[in-house]
């Protein structure tokens, strides 16, 4: 009975999965506008500690280069959204919207070389969580 | 033959007997001692040794996590970045944790929560400069009663009963001092004055020591600042006893080194890393970094004194006894970033007491800590001036003559990536628009047609940062971790309105929207990873190691050995530009503090990278202390973040690390060897 009940839930939460295609950030999953949107907020709140050309500065890493990617290399891309969302900046978290947040990781990819695409970074809770950080175009 | 080197090793056995009589009336620094860790550093000469032997090369591999401690509600968030160095005192580890620097008692054989004490500090602690959980805190007993003393990161240094964690009355007002008060005759904003500080407070004697940190200075709201200054508190009742002013004000010692009056306004000068006392000879040693604005000194021409210095003071009355400035007119955000080591050790057949300092720029300077004169030459020559307007360098910067440099400086040519032929060649031309040179090299202003920025190794991307190096008191060798990574240093003008007195701020035309408006403005790179073109196919421009462990034998300035820290990172190894190749180990980037044991130095990776079973995370690495040999290695499920320590419990040798970074919150882990 157990198994069964089981059984139904996995097929549920299974094609819950399916409608989320696997991507990575090779995908164009983002916008040149909100990566534009994204580079004015991140000189406005982040450039400060993280520094103009994202390199890191004395209190804060890079967000950009090897390491920076070897860091989240094979993360999905929810769980580095979640970390701006909660931490970031630092003298206000949680202070930017959902939406703020993505236009954000939007300038990140950009300066990462990442291509731009047709759709926008979905900021809303859950959509990235099926794109895969990978350096390297798979 | 045989005979011959037989006498030569008895001499030499004899001669060795003899100075380690003589040293042996030092009291030096000896490391952390009865298998506690008493202080940030081990000792207060930051030796981060322990004579402890039960965990060695034969067993290091089977380590066992004995417990973990993780941080994640000690504020009202997570957080990602624990660099605390815990202490250990009769069974008792304590730490600083948390994003609003909480401070933790645990059991430390089993992790066991014993107590802890947090302050909300609202507005005064979203406004501060050094958030987060800090590194670490100080204790103190007089045989009785015990303390532990810790600053928050709104900047008030409190002092707690170690015993049950609640603020010892007697101590300022209710446990607290405010250190924004009586701070050098300034009057700060309580609330918003922009200073706090992230290293621990040091107990030398009966009082308790305490820098300043700022705001990073590449783009400063202003030439004007809060003035560092260093204070020493009668650790009983927190009453001020000294005041060392960094920034020396008319009549004081130094004053005429900033000229132009820019004494009057010019902040920063603070110091933010780690002070060593030497209780012995009553002295502490203050490493102060540099005056406000980290790449452009038009505003505070001269020398600036004590700016990027290493001063000696006597410990009881902050007075002066020597100092010794590194950089002269400091436009490298080099500071000084990490504690000064004091070591006892014998050169050319004497004993002498030291003070070795690790560098962002990569040399280690040595100097007899008693006078402050260099154990070896340091030479004041020629270094190449820049043409930033409004900038009057200087002409000649110290430079040590042994040790030589352990990490390489600059940039030339043949620093650059050299994997193939082809690498090398897109290498050459990425620089064709960039300003290179040797240690020393200015900062360049931004232009699109070149230089867009001068590139350069061991300056703001540090050979050594805050974690600083290891001492060995027994066989004199000093261990310190080092990094080659390439920092951009462009000057642009500050964003309009944003900086009314300042001219320039660090930047290049290539980046942000403050300086370009568009984002198109990054150059592309088809193999991804990378923004404005300083990596070359996602590979760092330089070639490898980039970041090793280094040995220096103390007593005569060579290089016991060296060796790359850290598995090759995915990033190089899957790198498509390298398929085929045999790539060694390359070491990877990071802030790393090692530590010393009777056989080993211990020190976790730098960030995320490849570990034996797949899964994500970083690996505790031992090697042989004496040769560099790999030793062992353990998994993390993060890297460490924290520096290492070591103690005794039970009859058993624990491990305690701080890990953190990507998406692992900050934890502490003790390492055991099975039963």
């Amino acid at each position: 009975m157990d198994r069964r009940v089981l059984a139904v839930f996995c097929l549920v939460a299974g094609a819950g999965l399916v409608a989320q295609t696997p991507r990575t950030v090779w995908d164009g999953i983002y916008t040149e506008e909100q990566a534009a949107r994204g580079e004015k907020l991140y000189a406005e709140r982040c450039g400060k500690c993280h520094g103009d050309t994202l390199g890191g500065q004395e209190a804060a890493p890079p967000l950009t280069g090897p390491t920076f990617y070897s860091n989240w290399e094979g993360e999905n891309l929810e769980a580095l959204l979640d970390r701006i969302r909660t931490t970031m900046p630092q003298d206000k978290p949680g202070s930017l919207s959902r939406a703020q947040n993505a236009d954000i990781l939007a300038h990140l990819l950009h300066a990462g070389s990442f291509p731009a695409g047709p759709m926008p970074l979905d900021g809303q809770a859950g959509a990235l969580s099926t794109v895969t950080i990978r350096m390297y175009k798979p | 033959m045989t005979r011959t080197l037989r006498t030569n090793r008895m001499v030499v056995a004899a001669m060795t007997a003899l100075l380690l009589a003589a040293t042996a009336g030092l009291h030096g620094q000896s490391g952390a001692k009865k298998g506690e860790w008493p202080t940030y550093g081990g000792d207060l000469g930051h030796t981060r040794y322990a004579p402890l032997d039960q965990i060695t090369a034969a067993n290091f591999n089977q380590l066992e996590v004995k417990w973990r401690f993780k941080t994640d509600n000690l504020g009202p968030r997570p957080e990602f970045n624990l660099e605390s160095t815990p202490l250990m005192v009769n069974g008792r580890l304590y730490s600083t944790a948390g994003t609003r620097r909480s401070v933790v008692a645990l059991d430390a054989a089993t992790g066991e929560l014993i107590w802890v004490h947090g302050e909300n500090e609202g507005a005064r602690g979203a406004a501060a400069p050094r958030q987060l959980s800090g590194r670490g805190l100080a204790y103190w007993t007089d045989g009785k009663e015990e303390r532990i003393l810790y600053v928050t990161p709104g900047y008030r240094l409190v002092a707690l009963d170690a015993k049950t964690g609640n603020p010892v009355a007697g101590f300022g007002r209710s446990g607290i001092v405010d250190l924004k008060e009586d701070f050098d005759k300034q009057k700060l904003d309580l609330v918003n004055a922009p200073v706090g500080l992230h290293s621990t407070p040091i107990v030398g004697g009966n009082l308790v020591l305490v820098g300043a940190a700022f705001e990073t200075g590449a783009n400063p709201r202003s030439r004007a600042n809060v003035r560092g200054a260093v204070r020493a508190f009668d650790v009983r009742t927190g009453k001020l006893v000294w005041t060392f002013r960094t920034i020396p004000q008319p009549g004081d010692f130094g004053n005429e080194t900033w000229e132009n009056d820019s004494w009057a306004y010019s902040g920063n000068t603070g110091v933010w890393a780690q002070i060593s006392v030497d209780e012995e000879l009553g002295m502490a040693y203050l490493p102060v970094e540099l005056p406000t604005h980290d790449y452009y000194g038009g505003a505070r021409p001269g020398n600036t004194l004590f700016a990027e210095s290493l001063v000696a003071v006597d410990l009881k009355t902050g007075v002066r006894k020597w100092h010794f400035q590194l950089v002269h007119h400091g436009i490298w955000d080099m500071d000084i970033p990490c504690a000064p080591i004091l070591a006892d050790v014998v050169v050319n057949g004497r004993p002498v007491k030291v003070v070795a300092q690790p560098s962002k720029q990569g040399f280690l300077y040595v100097f007899d800590r008693v006078t402050g004169q260099p154990i070896w030459p340091i030479e004041e020559r020629p270094v190449p001036q820049g043409d930033t307007p409004g900038e009057k360098y200087s002409r000649t910067q110290p430079f040590p003559t042994r040790p030589l440099a352990y990490e390489r400086q600059g940039l030339a040519v043949n620093d650059l990536i050299d994997f193939t032929p082809e690498l090398r060649a897109e290498a050459v031309k990425l620089i064709e628009k960039y300003r290179i040179g040797p240690i020393f090299t200015p900062p360049a202003v931004s232009k699109a047609e070149g230089p867009i920025a001068t590139l350069a190794m061991s300056t703001q991307a540090p050979a050594t940062n805050w974690p600083g190096g290891s001492f060995d008191p027994e066989t004199h060798v000093l261990y310190v971790h080092s990094n080659a990574q390439v920092a951009q240093l462009g000057l642009v003008p500050p964003p309009e309105g944003a900086a009314p007195d300042v001219r320039y701020h660090q930047g290049t035309v290539l980046s942000g929207a403050r300086r370009t408006g568009g984002s198109g403005s990054a150059t592309t790179n088809a193999q991804g990873g990378n923004i404005n073109g300083i990596d070359v196919r996602g590979l760092p421009i330089i070639k490898p190691p980039y970041s090793k462990i280094n040995a220096i034998n103390l007593d005569t300035g060579d290089f016991v050995w060296q060796v790359p820290h850290g598995e090759t990172p995915d990033a190089v190894k899957n790198n498509p530009a390298l398929k085929g190749l045999n790539i060694p180990r390359t070491g990877r980037n990071g802030a790393i503090g090692t530590l010393v044991t009777k056989t080993l130095v211990i020190a976790g990776e730098p960030g995320y990278g490849p570990t034996p079973s797949g899964a994500r995370g970083s690996m505790l690495r031992a090697y042989d202390k004496r040769t560099g040999a790999d030793a062992g290695a353990v998994y993390m499920p993060a890297p460490q973040s924290g520096s290492p320590m070591t103690y005794t419990l039970n009859g058993k040798q624990y491990i305690v690390v701080a890990i953190s970074g990507g998406t692992y919150s900050g934890e502490l882990v003790a390492f055991t060897l099975p039963n």
